[in-house]
């Protein structure tokens, strides 16, 4: 398997603390791969440089073979990287169909949906009907995102992200706020993903972690502690250690 | 009240307000007529400030920049070029586009108070260019002697308040349907969904700066227009036109109105000038007052501004007849958690300003 990402000795810094400390971090196609650790390991920090919200200061990133370093998120979208926040992040005055559409506008191509706009809207609008009929927003597909449930968000939200045809899904917290019956649909559908999309997914609930990830990097105080597969990260005695020097 | 009936509604009101306005001329004296003209020219530039303020998400008090780059670049045209009325409104809206893109970079880079300022900085230079550049200008003693104007090629000239009050009707109404028009299209998707969430759409690969840049670059063109109209309505000029008070009346009415309203913006920015010009006149002195009065009122009672403050009421209601009809409905209250979905039929578009 090709690498599709390299982060490599990337660090951020906001002012005398350093966030992330020259983490590298390495994910193949199709690679479902976890970032784990306690509260301000530096895990979103590490999501924001890679999905381009962050600029680092030191380090390079390198995604599909090119030095992404320097791109900005829309840029950096456009080629590949799909993210969800920690918090849902929709256009509550658009309708939930609305929301998909305008997120698949630029994969789709952009500037015809203004020059033709009628036809290009007919074009998007079966594809954004069956990733929500996928996350289970068939019956809301009309409402105003505003009036959904923070769990429908969430849901809204993944339907997004899939409709920019990601190659790197970038998840952060994906199960905060669910109800058990939500996590379960959110379980099938990262399972039910392609191989040809990769995740790297920050999460604090482990069993889900194990359950779905191949691969898994433990970061504490914005440094690299460990990366290896589920049951090496589980009995990992540094990992151990990282967890409860946060708890102290 | 289903979508339909709402709409039907909504349709006899415009074309209520629309028969009444036409009427105008034939139920108030030339005065009023003239003075109506002005107000409808200044509902104009509140639509420029709306589109920016309340769809774009880019609050601004310098929209008396490109109104008054029109406004020029209109007079100049009807004093050394052409009388035709459709000649100095396309000059006023390409001399606005052009004001707006010299000084878009300026702008679309901030948010928030910072644009505020930065555009009330832009309002208040043009001004203070105006003054001193007489040799365009007229500096502070303005322009004036402009020829009436003949709407179009082969017309009549428009030598009458009543015809100039018509014609400045006629081109407004124009203008705003084509703005609702594009506002109603996938463009005025994009600029809602950018002022909702400009992150997301980063995420998502959207060029909010492009976007916003171009809806700068359109509100400077709305208020060039209006610059021009200026001219026909007043057949004078002067840097008193585009100061900071009607800057911050413009600002004011269309927050009274409704940022996201389009016909709210013009309502309101003809409520503040009804205000100024009308009320001031039976309390002399006072209109300042008045005006601030209104406006606390208004930001007590409708915090989003009375066309915004209307659509919840009216969603309240169709969601308590929802309710009445549901009996088992657990209604409007319920908890947002992670059951079904809180779905409100009467809100199952998204709003689309108008």
């Amino acid at each position: 398997m090709s690498i599709l990402l390299a982060a490599e000795a990337v660090t951020r810094r906001y002012g005398s603390l350093t966030a992330v400390d020259r983490v590298t971090l390495r994910i193949t196609e199709g690679e479902r791969h976890a970032l784990i650790g306690p509260n301000g390991a530096g895990k979103t920090t590490l999501l924001d440089l890679i999905g381009g919200a962050t600029r680092a200061d030191a380090g390079r990133i390198g995604f599909a073979g090119r030095d992404v370093t320097r791109l900005g998120p829309a840029r950096r979208a456009r080629i590949g990287i799909g993210r969800i926040h920690q918090r849902p992040a929709v256009w509550p005055s658009l309708t939930a169909r609305e929301n998909v559409e305008v997120a698949a506008w630029r994969r789709a191509g952009g500037l015809r949906g203004v020059v033709t706009p009628g036809r290009f809207r007919s074009r998007l609008r079966e594809p954004a009907l069956a990733l929500l009929d996928r996350v289970g927003l068939t019956d809301v597909a009309t409402s105003i995102a505003a009036h959904l449930s923070h769990g429908q968000r969430r849901q809204l939200e993944i339907a997004m992200a899939l409709a920019g045809q990601p190659r790197l899904l970038l998840l952060d917290e994906p199960a905060a706020g669910l109800s058990s019956v939500e996590v379960q649909r959110l379980v099938t559908l990262l399972s039910e993903l392609s191989r040809e999309v990769s995740v790297l997914l920050v999460e604090h609930r482990l069993d889900l972690v194990y359950a779905l990830a191949d691969t898994v990097t433990v970061l504490h105080d914005g440094q690299h502690v460990a990366t290896g597969g589920p049951a090496e990260i589980r009995d990992s005695s540094a990992v151990r250690r990282a967890y409860a020097e946060a708890v102290r | 009240m289903t979508g339909t009936l709402r709409r039907r509604l909504i349709q006899v009101i415009v074309v209520g307000v629309l028969a009444v306005a036409v009427a105008v001329p034939w139920l108030t004296d030339p005065y009023t007529t003239s003075l109506l003209a002005r107000t409808l020219v200044l509902g104009l530039v509140g639509v420029s400030v709306a589109l920016l303020t309340g769809v774009a998400g880019l609050p601004t008090l310098g929209q008396t920049g490109p109104y008054a780059a029109g406004a020029y670049a209109g007079a100049l045209v009807g004093l050394h070029v052409s009388s035709v009325g459709v000649v100095q409104v396309l000059t006023g809206a390409a001399a606005g586009a052009l004001f707006a893109a010299l000084t878009v970079p300026l702008v679309v880079y901030a948010r928030g108070v910072v644009v505020l300022m930065i555009t009330l900085a832009i309002g208040e230079l043009t001004v203070t260019a105006a003054s001193r550049w007489r040799s365009v200008t007229g500096g502070t003693d303005g322009l004036a002697g402009m020829p009436a104007i003949r709407p179009v090629w082969g017309m009549g000239v428009l030598d009458s308040d009543q015809a100039r009050y018509l014609y400045t009707l006629v081109v407004v109404s124009v203008v705003v349907a084509i703005v609702l028009m594009v506002l109603r299209s996938p463009a005025g998707l994009l600029l809602r969904a950018s002022r909702d969430d400009e992150a997301r759409m980063r995420a998502s690969g959207h060029p909010v700066t492009g976007y916003l840049a171009a809806a700068f670059v359109a509100g400077g063109a709305v208020a060039g227009v209006a610059g021009s109209l200026l001219v026909t309505a007043q057949q004078y000029l002067s840097p008193a036109d585009f100061g900071f008070d009607i800057s911050a009346l413009l600002l004011l009415g269309v927050v009274i109105g409704g940022a996201t309203s389009i016909g709210g913006a013009i309502a309101g920015t003809a409520l503040v000038i009804a205000v100024r010009d009308w009320v001031s006149g039976q309390l002399p002195g006072h209109a300042p007052l008045v005006l601030g009065g209104l406006f606390v009122l208004t930001a007590y009672l409708f915090p989003r501004g009375v066309a915004g403050s209307a659509a919840d009421v009216a969603a309240l209601f169709r969601s308590r007849a929802r309710t009445r009809s549901r009996p088992g409905d657990p209604g409007p209250d319920r908890p947002s958690g992670s059951g079904p979905a809180r779905t409100d039929p009467a809100r199952t578009r998204s709003e689309v300003p108008g």
